[in-house]
């Protein structure tokens, strides 16, 4: 028994000493701390937050604090539950559908960002007076190189393509809010929506779970950005993957920041947000979440300049929540519209 | 004197608060429509149904394996474990493995009915076999002695015999079954939502708080009427012996096949490690934070090992009580999503303690469950303590630490072995409670949601060695413990 205690002590005294070491560490530099709500693969070791974190605090005398949430909708209920209570200044990573819903839920400084470098498409028609669009992307099927190609949307409904294609469940990940934006400008019937759920080998619940399907071979294709690709081809040196042109106009995904009204370190958010926006911080957000920067010199002369390869259209008449309730009602096999 | 009413009533309400605390967003009409609800509830009643006919089948067939006499006993014993590893591992390996180990893969409610039969079936496996021990040790000698071969001895004896019990058996995996959250949300497909994905769609999707929690109320009552009254059938005491040394219990061929099944699943979970392992050296893994998210999952499973060891020694105080037996046995936990976000909304902790809410969350959730697995069974050789050592005048504190506790040691270190592993693999909760990566399991999520895959299986693989260490080191210290004492 001494023995279990003594080691019951010890783990709990390491823990209390790292515990007391990182509040030291920050007692030391008596710093302003800026509280950052994020998504967790933002604030990841292998996503931008880190590198953005560290580069910003050379320039200022403060702290860039990620707090994560585990999906952007996750943050917008437990912003809207707890409001002031989480003393969040920032939040990053909230696409054109979710912005809607924030907006709706807490309330937010006005933003007066100077968006005229700003890639032309994402200034005018993304423009949002309490969020700053800082990446985007492009979606589109995925698979590899050699693979019949799925030149139009309807395609996904021919035998040719049966149970070869996995899918994001739209009520659960951003990437299947923007399919169904898609099969929604695209005019697509309750029917037609139903024959490409039962089309789909699976819609997974998130981005991952269907990515990795493709991936270990389960499946030819998959809904996922233009930029996947990249991602095999300068990290993994595999240059197998291809994203698919299709004759229809890709969804767009933006993904913007936003100062809360409560916010309690303000202007460094806003210094935050200049960083973010910067060419330094387009970059490392461009390198590190595989997504465009919305300066489009940024990508100019990098593997990222394809976005002339692909039609790409804003969705300008999409609501999400009906949307989704015909998605519910075509998945049930209810075709009356 | 204590009151006990008083305090089964409050121990009742600590086991409620995550649902009681979620009542107070039951603010606005709900915006759920009558279509969904008819869908969800259909695609419930569908998986439960036929995952609890097909987990019973299958569990008869697997009993006889276990009970078998013409089988080495180490060779049952090690069998009964592989039984039930399904339920103690992580949903997503589960599903992964069936998802690799079949192709293609079925998804919808085909594929959830499959997975929730290769979890739950061995558990009804393990159950029945304790219940053929007990009701038909004897009953095989006169059936042999009057001429009775296996086949007649089965069909007509053991199945009507155990009738009862089948029943019980099917109503629990039904209630576990409408109750599962991840498996028909990995294996539906899109396509199987059961009221559980609605309830977390509810809040994702449309922010309508009240009809999650109507939902919630719907199918917790639902299942607490379905679990009463089932218990109210169940009469059997369940043997302590491990095998019948009966020759019409042999089943060789059953026992082959089962471990067939399972030797072919634990040979899929190691290719999915080696097909990674080969792919190691492009990946970022071996960070140093990964220490203190060890620490972190050691501390939450420890917190959790701790308060779960509370609330039992609080249950076994109380246990006299019929009506807190009842609950425990009818009660299930509502939806893990709104439960967390319940208590920790209401807690005000800072971001240290955390890790003391997540184990409470996940230490509230998880002991209906268990109790369920582990200690129902043990409610009526309580009782008979209860009477025996108030009929002497010991004092109920005293019966709990020197008659209760020793007599139940092996449910309960079973029972805190179970949370512990559950707890050490948990992202789910503690992603939804805490805004901080303080977990292994949160960093396997992470990697998941970037295109870190083989990471994440490789720090699945180190979270399982970290846990097997503690395990062991654990055992080893009760042991000399047991010995010393």
């Amino acid at each position: 028994m001494k023995h279990f205690l003594f080691l019951v002590s010890f783990v709990f005294a390491v823990l209390f000493l790292a515990l007391l070491n990182k509040k030291n560490h920050t007692a030391q530099g008596q710093t302003q701390k800026l509280k950052v709500f994020t998504s967790t693969s933002f604030a990841s070791n292998f996503g931008p937050g880190p590198l953005l974190k560290a580069e910003f605090e050379k320039s200022c005398q403060c702290e860039v604090d990620f707090v994560e949430g585990s999906d952007s909708s996750i943050i917008i209920q437990r912003l809207k539950v707890e409001g002031e209570s989480l003393g969040i200044d920032m939040i990053i990573g909230f696409d054109q559908f979710e912005i809607e819903t924030a907006q709706k839920s807490i309330d937010w400084k006005t933003l007066k960002f100077d968006t005229k470098d700003f890639e032309k498409v994402i200034a005018q028609d993304f423009a949002n007076e309490f969020f700053v669009p800082y990446d985007w992307g492009l979606l589109s099927f995925v698979g590899k190189k050699g693979l019949p190609e799925i030149k139009t949307l309807r395609d996904l409904m021919s035998p040719d393509f049966h149970k070869k294609f996995a899918l994001q469940d739209p009520r659960t990940s951003s990437p299947g809010l923007q399919f169904l934006s898609w099969l929604t400008k695209e005019e697509f019937t309750l029917q037609e929506m139903s024959q490409v759920i039962d089309q789909a080998y699976s819609i997974a619940p998130s981005w991952s779970s269907a990515y990795s399907l493709m991936t270990r071979g389960q499946v030819d294709y998959v809904f996922s950005y233009v930029t996947s690709p990249l991602y095999h081809q300068l990290i993994e040196k595999n240059n197998n993957y291809q994203a698919f042109k299709l004759s229809e106009p890709l969804p767009i995904q933006v993904e913007y920041f936003g100062i809360t009204e409560f916010c309690q370190n303000c202007e460094l958010a806003e210094k935050f947000a200049q960083y973010l926006v910067s060419r330094e911080g387009q970059k490392i957000i461009m390198e590190k979440n595989f997504m465009f920067p919305v300066l489009p010199e940024v990508r100019k002369g990098t593997p990222f300049d394809i976005v002339d390869h692909f039609l790409f259209e804003k969705n300008n008449q999409f609501k999400p929540v009906q949307a989704l309730q015909r998605w519910s009602q075509a998945r049930r096999g209810n075709f009356s519209e | 004197m204590i009151n006990k009413r008083i305090l089964t009533v409050l121990f009742g309400l600590i086991l409620l608060s995550p649902f009681v605390l979620a009542l107070q967003y039951l603010t606005a009409w709900p915006l759920l429509q009558v279509e969904d609800i008819t869908w969800g509830l259909k695609n419930s009643v569908l998986q439960s149904f036929f995952s609890a006919l097909f987990s019973v089948l299958i569990g008869v067939f697997l009993a006889r394996a276990l009970v078998s006499p013409n089988i080495p006993r180490r060779a049952t014993q090690m069998m009964q474990s592989l039984l039930l590893l399904p339920l103690f591992l992580p949903s997503l390996v589960v599903c992964l493995v069936l998802i690799l180990a079949i192709e293609p893969f079925p998804f919808g409610n085909l594929g959830v009915i499959l997975t929730q039969v290769f979890v739950y079936s061995g558990v009804v496996a393990v159950a029945l076999s304790r219940v053929l021990i007990h009701k038909f040790g004897q009953s095989g000698d006169i059936a042999l002695t009057l001429g009775s071969d296996q086949k007649l001895f089965w069909l007509f004896i053991v199945l009507p015999g155990i009738k009862r019990e089948l029943i019980v058996q099917f109503g629990l995996i039904f209630a576990a079954c409408f109750s599962s959250f991840s498996v028909p949300l990995l294996m539906g497909g899109g396509r199987a939502e059961n009221i559980e994905v609605l309830i977390l769609d509810s809040i994702r999707n449309y922010g309508d708080w009240s009809g999650a929690i109507l939902l919630t109320l719907g199918q917790v009552s639902l299942l607490y009427i379905l679990t009463f009254f089932l218990q109210k059938n169940q009469k059997t005491t369940f043997s302590q012996r491990e095998f019948l040394a009966h020759p019409l219990f042999a089943a060789r061929f059953e026992f082959y096949l089962a471990t067939g099944v399972l030797l072919f699943f634990i040979f899929y979970i190691f290719k999915i490690f080696l097909s990674i392992l080969t792919q190691i050296e492009w990946m970022p893994i071996f960070t140093w934070d990964l220490i203190a998210l060890g620490f972190g999952t050691l501390l939450i499973s420890f917190l959790s090992v701790l308060m779960t060891a509370i609330l039992f020694c609080f249950y076994l105080f109380l246990s006299e009580s019929e009506s807190l037996h009842q609950f425990l046995t009818s009660y299930f936990a509502p939806s893990t999503a709104l439960g967390a976000l319940a208590l920790s909304s209401v807690i005000s902790f800072s971001e240290e303690s955390a890790y003391g809410v997540i184990a409470l969350v996940l230490s509230l959730l998880s002991f209906p469950v268990l109790y369920k697995i582990f200690w129902e069974t043990h409610h009526k050789e309580i009782l008979k303590m209860w009477d025996l050592t108030r009929t002497l005048g010991a004092n109920p504190l005293l019966t709990v630490q020197y008659v209760l506790l020793p007599m139940l040691r092996k449910t309960f270190e079973k029972s805190l072995l179970v949370i512990f592993i559950w707890s050490s693999a948990d992202f789910a909760i503690s992603r939804v409670v805490s805004v901080r990566e303080l977990t292994l399991a949160m960093r396997v999520d992470r990697l998941l949601s970037s295109y870190y895959f083989e990471s994440a299986f490789v720090i699945l693989l180190i979270l399982g060695i970290v846990v097997g260490i503690f395990y062991s080191i654990a055992r080893g210290v009760i042991h000399v413990y047991r010995r010393k004492t």
